[in-house]
């Protein structure tokens, strides 16, 4: 087929290492060198696809999106070629209104994009879903996050300390990308339950903040191992309380297995945690953005707002608790609280 | 591509193009007698008079006209037409912007 040219500015320096220095003093890393983004490699990076293809305006900043520009930022952050699809799903879903990546980005809040993948292209690209899937050591969840995190700085501007107001940030805007563990998991995959085939690979986009982790390795009830998760949700600080939207909690397969074992679907274990995550009024009352006007809070009509010891939910549904199974051996489960916003199921098209 | 020649060439990965209209309204040349819209986030606590203050400064010692002073629904939610579209008939110049 026709190759369609490249059309991105070119920048001659001296040699690799003179552009990743560049680089670097640009501004236009996550302050980790980059591979060099030549010609060759972001065309290897394109490969059939059209370069000038337009994805969308990245906000704040909005610059415009191209599979060409998106391939260069891939190529900065050391993706295979295989990977590009994963990131074009994932920039489409970060730019639905209902995720709001302008808020996103320059919120105070630490929050950044998590990505969640499904499907089979998640072993097909070895993306990890299992031991240490949220930590460091693996080439698919690390380079496809990173480009993803270079594609927000670059394009949309998203620069700490300037658009990016985050007080904190946290160390998920390195990369923070892994796979649902659909082979160890007792119930239907994340992305079935949005209604795609299990045939189909997904992202999806969810903006919150790190894990925190929950470790039981006593129990194997499922009351008993979902009534400590709720005690971690429970925590106040956390924007769920206040602003709602969506929450997550990822299962290891231990606690999904015991769990499920007692013939609990995921939909129980959704209401028992939205049943029990639940604070009175008179504790929420001293935290978030009110303070004596806490009665603001996007909390469902149905909180009494009149009595103190009205219990809040976490989020206004059980539904939007978003449960996956993630990681390797051990009983240790996570809580991802939310910034607040909803997190987005993108089909990958390969 | 447009052809540099350099012993090293490598792609800049910063946008090319953006939004048409996205760009900065024309600058007021004085505001005297202009009314002011402020578009905050709604994420100040209710005491905190800022907007209120700084409406005041304008007023007095610029000869602001008037002052509207506009929220979003919520931090995390985007500002829809009905609160854009009153700003964009009734204000000379709206101010607002990231984080807080």
């Amino acid at each position: 087929m026709l190759i369609k040219p490249l059309t991105s500015t070119t920048i001659p320096v001296d040699d690799p290492i003179a552009a990743i220095e560049l680089f670097m003093e640009s501004g236009w890393t996550d302050g980790l060198p980059i591979v060099p983004p030549t010609p060759e490699l972001v065309q290897r990076m394109v490969g059939d696809y059209d370069p000038q293809e337009f994805i969308g305006y990245i906000p704040p900043k909005y610059g415009g999106a191209t599979i060409e520009k998106l391939a260069i930022n891939a190529v900065m952050a050391g993706c295979k070629p295989a990977y590009l699809p994963v990131i074009i799903a994932g920039v489409k879903a970060m730019l639905t209104e209902i995720f709001n990546l302008h808020g996103v980005q320059s919120t105070t809040h630490m929050s950044t994009p998590a990505f969640v993948i499904n499907g089979p292209i998640a072993c097909a690209l070895n993306i990890n879903s299992k031991a240490g899937c949220l930590g460091s050591g693996f080439r698919a969840n690390a380079t496809i996050g990173r480009a993803l995190r270079l594609v927000m700085m670059n394009l949309g501007g998203g620069i700490p300390g300037e658009t990016d107001k985050a007080t904190f940030g946290h160390p998920g805007k390195y990369a923070y990308l892994w796979a649902e563990n659909e082979e160890e998991s007792p119930w239907e995959p994340f992305h079935v339950e949005r209604g795609f085939r299990a045939a189909e690979s997904t992202i999806t986009a969810y903006s919150c903040e790190p894990p925190h982790n929950i470790n039981n390795h006593a129990e194997r009830d499922p009351f008993q191992i979902l009534y400590g998760i709720a005690g971690a949700m429970k925590g106040t600080g956390h924007n769920n309380f206040y602003v709602m939207g969506d929450t997550m909690v990822v299962l290891c397969p231990e606690h999904a297995v015991s769990i499920a074992e007692h013939n609990w679907r995921k939909r129980d274990v959704k209401y028992y945690l939205w049943e029990k995550a639940r604070q009175p009024l008179r504790e929420l009352k001293y935290n978030g953005m009110y303070g004596a006007e806490y009665k603001k809070n996007f909390w469902p009509r149905w909180v009494d707002r009149d009595n103190e010891e009205t219990l809040a939910p976490i989020v206004r549904t059980p539904d939007d608790i978003l449960v996956f199974v993630a990681g390797g051996k051990g009983r240790h489960s996570v809580f991802i609280p939310g910034w607040g916003t909803r997190a987005v199921t993108q089909k990958i098209e390969v | 591509m447009a052809q540099e020649h350099g012993p090293f060439i490598v792609l800049s990965p910063q946008p090319e193009f953006f939004p048409q209209g996205g760009v900065l309204a024309p600058r007021l040349d004085t505001l005297r007698g202009k009314t002011i819209a402020f578009l905050d986030n709604n994420k100040l606590q209710p005491h905190n008079r800022y907007f209120d203050l700084l409406g005041h400064l304008l007023q007095e010692r610029e000869g602001v006209k008037a002052v509207i002073h506009a929220q979003k629904p919520f931090f995390t939610r985007p500002a829809r037409d009905e609160v854009l579209k009153p700003l964009m008939t009734q204000a000379d110049a709206v101010v607002t912007g990231v984080g807080e």
